[in-house]
């Protein structure tokens, strides 16, 4: 079929005219019951009636009630809802409150909102001002611990730098991990690095000052409604709108420094020639010669005349490390009348590293604008625009000699830095780059132009009825450079690069949205709409050779041309969808949502999917038998089920074009072009399905002291878009086709509570865990157990399994490394066959905790997060902890290598050039170097204090805040590794997440 | 209200790659097939292939070389103590390669082109390439059809490597095979070799870059060798001389002559265009040139990782006026602190910072095999008569034996002329069922010919999903 033909069918709802009794007029203000300023905004509504305004800029209103009276309803934004009978008044003042059990408050659910009371599918909720001052560059950083089931990995201490989220565990392998970022309407591209020279977020585009709220879709029913996409949750992004009322300016300002983690404690030099000497002397007379010899070849080797004597020492690490300094400054204004609302905003961020020249500076604008133009018009837009500035070393995994940090701690110590001259030592002991020179002459820069913009219009075309048209793009230019000097000898002749990127997504939709009370007691809501998005990724490099002088930078100066590239990658997506909900007396409540979705990447027969969820919610405090009982607020159990899309993970090669059989580029030979086979085809291909099950209950106790939320849930991603292994020997490494199933389960639970709250004392938790489990419950065909692209998958292990050699530590009487064959039995020189399985990546729980504590204008908050039962290898370690037997520095826990027999050590004897003969390298990847990677850290320490309004009033300010805090101060693990929190398997070079210590200001007027 | 809807939803959401291109408009005519030909060659420059490991990684598995482990960063330090898994790994690089072969082979005949030369010429070089590579898998992967051990964990041991020749165009092709014996694959080798010889022009017609005739029964002579077939192999050697434009460097240019490009002895040699091949930290990481060469003190003062020198044994095996002396120099690297050592200059940079030609068959090597072939067939005299013309050429006076013994003689010949270039060292010593003994240095000692380490384990996730078509092999 290769057109479809649809039916959009809106229900024709015949809404009958209400005949309007005798009315008369009713006024007043509302205020707030605090501090007793005018509230405007808030919605006032006759009961049962279509008949509202809102207050205005003062907090007034006027309204037409019947003759009789009835009852007003007054409602906001975190204000607690209040329905007052008129009676007989004409005038009505009313101070409201905020609702401190939350219900109310207003959850963002895609193409609508909803009232928390009302949601029945698992959405995680963090606000605006909780990340508003935090010193990172992109908000996902900052809703690390936040909300359960959520798990945060930043992907290191680059300012600026890429994070991985990954909502109720992965489920995929090759579909894309990472969930639906939505800003305002607009799906925006998201997940790895915008650049090639260094790390850099696309979600930088957005400046976490500007956010209102941010909305976590965690279960299948309430993603649906994004269908194909939602296969790792949503994440949706409301940025700040004006309100009308006076206008606010707003500035906050803060400055801090930030110091590097680094849990390496490495040899000098001395210690370092003590381990070579011994591991010469022990090969030496491995080959049948004399320890002495050995030691005097190590002597010679490395120009020490008398290894007793002072050896000079150089610390690279430090040499690579400085004190990073951070300023960021936010202004906005907002504010407006009835018609017409805005928020503008500005900031301006310069983070420096802790690695010298790591560097991230961004501006950003931004204008928020609302614009009512008649009683049925309306119209909305955000305008963002960014420019941000990346330069930073390699962060590249592996073994590279140019990666600041392999390079900082792998190079001998015994290598000056730098020659007598002042001019930088290239010749080095066991590496061709001196990396500190590296640092200072290498460039390595990404420069990005974005915006994330939208326009809206609505038409409320009848009471409860609105059609909304959307557009929306996400746009950016990215230009890398990249020039490495010939003065860097291994550089010769010295090479540049630049590379421009453009990334053009947008989106649009239109939607009709209806909703409609019928009775008192059947409150119904539908809405239904049709999306499309287009996303196309272009970039265009070259590279020269040969540059006359360090001095010129740009390609044209370079004599040889060396490589121009251009590449190409692009789909699009067209859906359909539709929802309905219903409840009834606010007591028992569902919810249907069906989609269905087309796609450009799969194969030509699959295109299209359709995706739904459903999900029902009884709030139980609303039945006659829990409403006298007091300590309850609300109780509301819930229940869904869904299946939502994956698709596949864009940022693999071919990831738009999967299911086609391809030629490409195929290298070039004596200056010919070749073409060669790269991709089988399967035109079946299509998308992989996520269907989850939750059942959820959320409470609230005492007046709001106690609340939160308990899900369970069920996840099991099947069909899914996975490269069955192919025998190499066909030429071709697998090919994409849907099978096998990942099934993740788990628990997520959140608690508030208040402790405290005494005359002006306050003390508030906030604790919230995820449980998960993972397994790979079954591959392609049957099989047991496959290795695609050298990641190995096992069923029935989870996935991230850590597939190695089993090591069994050091032979006491000879100290050589000894390992367990596949019968257990102790062996020097383990078999490919005797790897098994001795960890997965997968943690058990995680989540954070924190406490806020407030008297008077004094507040303080402390936020753990936490993560536990996770193995990691250690690929670090493998160089560091090698008991001397290469030329790499060491860390001092190899000073406890086996140096007599009978001794009880894990570090295997001195021997230079690894494996003895008829031995194991024991520095080849085995469980040496895998270690759990839980911890705990103190992710934030906030301490502020609002200056007393006396005193500000009198300086025509209206807030004034002061602040520090801490990020990263303090982690407690058992992990030798780099940085717990960046505990994956790739993991050489990593620039582990700084220590930083900021203060500011909050000034608004 | 009822509103309908009509879209054209397939077009809505319609994308076409760019940056490839579908099978069919990639194979259309001569110049397509071309193409796909240059990705053979393409492949074979890679570095863990004949780009260097072919060259280097078995003179550090045999005798000819010592790391010298201070100066290496960790290049070859496993493979010259001969450890586990320290091997060859071509396996992925060969069988993408394989499979560009059959798809030409398979399929070129069956193009509209009117250019029948073209067509033949690429079919003969997709042949030629095809044995090649099939030889390369069979003597790293296997043991030589008469050399299998009858002790030791390989006793009988009889598999060579996973045998295909149709192209695989979809996903049904790629269905698990099973190793063929030694003989399937090297009658496999014969037949393209035969069939390239006949289709392939001469070297003067083409270049020593690319396949062409004389390089053609030059292998067929030197699987004749390996399969101890020695008269047929001494036809294919004339052959392959009677088709060459390939001479001997003279007396006096060894040490020089590596720097010409190409090679006035090649018959087929790899070429490498550093501004687009060795570019970037290519040549620093991954060349020869950076294996062998000393860190900074190089004739072209480049940052290395040389930690690969000749042998002290090697270098005892020259008479002292042997021109190919010569390509050795003593030298500190600037990093060993004065502590000086012997160095190749066998990769000079020739072709640009980091750049040298890959020299897969040359004329000492085709004219050392023939006298081998010659002499197993008893004609020692005939034998001699060769290698004293090479020697000639090197200055190199000692007598040559006119007995048996100058069998051991050609093979320490090879030793001295071929060092560091196509792992022949390695090769001749498996072919011959050898014992390995290891330069004393190195602590190994000897490594006798049944031990598993003749042959190179296969990838393991290639076991783990076909162990019943392809078991690994022994002690693996």
């Amino acid at each position: 079929m290769k057109r479809i033909l649809l039916c959009l069918t809106a229900l024709c709802l015949l809404i009958a005219g209400e005949l309007r009794a005798q009315e008369r007029t009713v006024s007043g203000r509302v205020t707030s019951s605090e501090d007793g300023s005018p509230l405007p905004g808030v919605n006032v509504l006759v009961k049962g009636t279509t008949q509202g305004v809102v207050t205005d800029v003062n907090g007034d209103y006027k309204l037409s009630v019947p003759q009789e009276g009835g009852i007003l309803v007054f409602s906001f934004i975190g204000l607690k809802s209040q329905e007052i009978a008129v009676g007989s008044r004409t005038t009505l003042d009313v101070p409201m409150s905020t609702d401190i059990t939350q219900l109310s408050e207003v959850i963002v659910t895609g193409y609508s909102t909803q009232e928390k009371r009302e949601v029945t599918g698992s959405i995680s909720s963090v606000k605006g001002d909780v990340i508003e001052n935090l010193p990172m560059q992109t908000f996902d950083r900052a809703i690390q611990g936040r909300a359960a089931g959520v798990q945060v990995v930043s992907g290191g201490g680059q300012p600026g730098g890429g994070v991985t989220v990954n909502i109720r565990g992965t489920g995929t392998i090759n579909g894309t991990a990472q969930p639906l970022y939505i800003v305002d309407g607009v799906q925006v591209n998201s997940g790895g690095t915008f650049s090639s020279v260094s790390t850099s977020n696309p979600l930088s585009a957005i400046n976490p000052a500007d956010i209102q709220s941010i909305e976590i879709l965690k279960d299948a029913a309430a993603g649906a409604i994004y269908g194909a996409l939602a296969g790792n949750g949503v994440v949706i992004i409301t940025t700040k709108r004006g309100k009308a009322g006076k206008t606010k300016l707003k500035f906050a300002g803060q400055y801090g420094i930030s110091e590097q983690y680094n849990p390496y404690e490495v040899l000098n030099a001395t210690q370092w020639l003590g381990l070579k000497m011994e591991a010469y002397g022990n090969a030496e007379q491995r080959a049948g010669g004399s320890y002495a010899d050995g030691v005097a070849t190590a002597l010679n080797d490395f120009g020490v005349d008398d290894p007793n004597g002072p050896i000079p020492s150089y610390n690279w690490v430090d040499a690579i490390l400085r004190t990073g300094k951070t300023q960021q400054y936010d202004l906005s204004l907002s504010g407006g009348d009835e018609k017409t609302r805005f928020f503008i905003s500005g900031s301006y961020n310069n983070v420096g590293g802790t690695v010298i020249q790591s560097n991230f500076k961004r501006g950003t604008l931004r204008a928020n604008l609302d614009h009512r133009l008649s009683k049925v018009f309306s119209m909305e837009t955000s305008l963002g625009l960014t420019g941000s500035d990346t330069q930073g070393p390699s962060v590249n995994s592996g073994f590279f000699t140019n990666g600041a940090f392999t390079g900082g701690l792998f190079t001998p110590p015994i290598n000056p830095i730098y020659n007598e001259d002042g001019t930088f030592n290239q010749d080095l002991i066991n590496t061709s780059m001196n990396v500190v020179q590296l640092l200072n002459q290498e460039l390595r820069r990404a420069g990005a132009f974005q915006t994330v913009s939208n326009l809206a219009f609505n038409a409320d075309v009848l009471p409860g009825l609105r059609l909304r048209a959307f557009g929306g793009i996400d746009f950016a230019d990215v230009k890398d450079y990249n020039y490495r000097p010939s003065s860097i000898t291994a550089y010769a002749p010295g090479t540049g690069s630049e590379t421009f990127r453009r990334f053009i997504n947008w989106n649009t939709n239109y939607t009709a949205n209806y909703n409609k009370k019928f009775n008192e007691v059947h409150n119904f809501g539908i809405i239904g709409g049709f999306e499309y998005r287009h996303v196309a990724n272009t970039t265009l490099g070259a590279a020269t050779q040969g540059f006359a002088s360090p001095s010129y930078r740009l390609l044209s100066s370079g004599a040889t041309p060396t490589s121009a590239t251009s590449t190409f990658t692009s789909y699009k997506l067209a859906g359909f969808f539709a929802n309905a909900k219903y409840d009834f007396k606010d007591k028992y409540l569902v919810s249907a949502t069906i989609r269905y979705d087309g796609s450009s990447r799969f194969g030509a027969n699959y295109k299209w999917g359709t995706f739904y969820g459903a999900s029902a919610g009884w709030r139980l405090k609303a039945e006659d038998f829990l409403s006298s009982v007091n300590f309850l607020d609300d109780l509301k159990i819930r229940a869904s089920y869904g299946v939502v899309g994956v698709q596949p993970n864009g940022t693999q090669s071919n990831g738009d074009f999967l299911s086609l059989g391809l030629y490409g580029n195929g290298g070039q030979y004596v200056g010919k072009p070749g073409s060669r086979p790269t991709q089988l085809a399967n035109p079946d291909l299509t998308w992989e399905q996520s269907a989850t099950i939750n059942l959820g209950l959320d409470y609230s106790f005492f007046g709001g002291r106690i609340f939160g939320a308990v899900d369970f849930w069920k996840k099991n991603n099947t069909q899914l878009l996975l490269q069955r292994q192919l025998p190499i020997d066909s030429g071709f490494g697998s090919i994409f086709e849907n099978a096998g199933e990942v099934e993740n389960k788990g628990i997520d639970f959140d608690i508030n509570t208040v402790n405290i709250e005494t005359s002006g004392f306050k003390w508030t938790t906030n604790f919230n865990i995820g449980f998960q489990k993972n397994e790979l419950v079954s591959l392609n065909g049957g099989l047991k157990t496959s290795t695609v692209n050298s990641v190995r998958y096992d069923v029935g292990e989870p996935l991230g399994v850590i597939y190695t050699y089993e090591y069994a530590g050091v032979n006491p009487a000879d100290g050589r490394p000894m390992f367990y064959d596949k019968n257990n039995n102790i062996t020097y020189n383990p078999t490919t066959t005797d790897q098994r399985v001795v960890g997965n990546n997968v943690p058990d729980f995680f989540g954070g905790f924190s406490n806020n504590f407030s008297y008077k204008g004094l507040s303080l908050e402390v936020f753990f997060n936490y993560q536990y039962g996770n193995e990691s290898s250690i690929q670090t370690a493998q160089v560091l902890e090698a008991s001397g037997m290469f030329n790499d520095n060491q860390v001092t826990s190899q000073l406890g290598r086996w140096t007599r027999p009978g001794q009880i050590t894990g570090i295997p004897r001195a021997f230079e050039g690894g494996a003895e003969p008829g031995g194991f390298d024991p520095t080849n990847f085995s469980s040496r170097y895998v270690q759990t990677a839980s911890y705990i850290r103190l992710k934030q320490i906030t301490l502020s204090y609002q200056l007393p309004s006396s005193l500000i009033q009198r300086l025509k300010m209206s807030n004034v805040n002061v602040f520090v805090q801490a990020i990263n101060l303090a982690t407690f693990t058992n992990f030798r590794g780099d940085d717990p929190e960046l505990a994956l398997n790739n993991n050489l070079n990593q620039y582990p997440n700084p220590r930083q210590i900021t203060g500011g200001v909050t000034i608004e007027f | 209200m009822i509103c309908l809807v009509s879209i054209s939803c397939d077009d809505l959401i319609n994308v076409e790659p760019r940056n490839q291109i579908a099978p069919d408009a990639a194979l259309a005519d001569a110049a397509s097939y071309e193409a796909l030909v240059i990705s053979i060659y393409d492949r074979l420059q890679t570095f863990t292939y004949w780009g260097r490991d072919m060259s280097l990684l078995g003179e550090t598995l045999a005798d000819n070389a010592f790391v010298v482990t201070s100066q290496a960063s960790g290049r070859y330090t496993g493979t010259i103590r001969n450890t586990r898994n320290s091997h060859f790994n071509i396996w992925t690089t060969a069988y993408a390669a394989i499979n560009e072969c059959n798809t030409v082979i398979a399929t070129i005949d069956d193009i509209d082109d009117p250019d029948q030369a073209k067509k033949d010429q690429l079919k003969g070089e997709a042949l030629f390439l095809r044995a090649l590579v099939y030889f390369d898998l069979a003597r790293i992967y296997g043991y030589e059809p008469t050399k299998v051990p009858t002790t030791g964990p390989g006793a009988g041991w009889d598999k060579s490597v996973i045998l295909r020749t149709e192209p695989v165009r979809e996903a049904a092709d790629a269905a698990l095979q099973t190793r063929a014996t030694q003989t399937e694959v090297y009658g496999q080798i014969e037949q393209d070799l035969i069939n390239a010889g006949r289709l392939l022009p001469k070297d003067n017609e083409m270049t020593v870059f690319r396949a062409n005739k004389g390089a053609a029964y030059a292998l067929l002579g030197k699987i004749y060798l390996y399969w101890e077939k020695w008269d047929k192999a001494v036809v294919n050697f004339d052959s392959a001389l009677n088709n060459t434009s390939a001479s001997l460097m003279q007396a006096g240019d060894y040490a020089t002559g590596f720097k010409s490009i190409p090679n006035d002895e090649s018959f087929f040699e790899i070429n490498f265009i550093q501004s687009v091949e060795v570019a970037g930290v290519e040549g620093v990481n991954n060349s020869a040139f950076s294996y062998t060469q000393p860190t900074g003190t190089n004739p072209l003062k480049l940052s290395t990782y040389g930690g690969m020198t000749p042998s002290a044994e090697l270098l005892a095996l020259y008479e002292p006026n042997d021109d190919r002396k010569g390509i050795f120099y003593v030298s500190a690297s600037s990093t060993s602190n004065g502590v000086t050592y012997t160095w190749s200059n066998k990769y000079a940079g020739a072709g640009g910072v980091y750049t040298d030609n890959i020299k897969v068959i040359r004329l000492a090597d085709v004219l050392l095999m023939k006298a081998e072939a010659l002499a197993m067939l008893g004609d020692y005299s005939g034998a001699a008569d060769l290698v004293t013309e090479l020697r000639t050429q090197r200055n190199a006076t000692a007598p040559v034996p006119q007995d048996a013994s100058i069998i051991d003689f050609i093979a320490q010949e090879r030793r001295r002329e071929l060092f560091f270039e196509g792992s022949h060292r390695w090769f001749d010593l498996k072919r011959r069922g050898q014992p390995i003994t290891k330069a004393a240095a190195t602590a190994v000692g000897t490594i006798a010919y049944d031990d598993y380490r003749l042959l190179a384990p296969i990838p393991n996730a290639e076991v783990i999903l076909n162990p019943e078509g392809l078991p690994q092999n022994p002690n693996y």
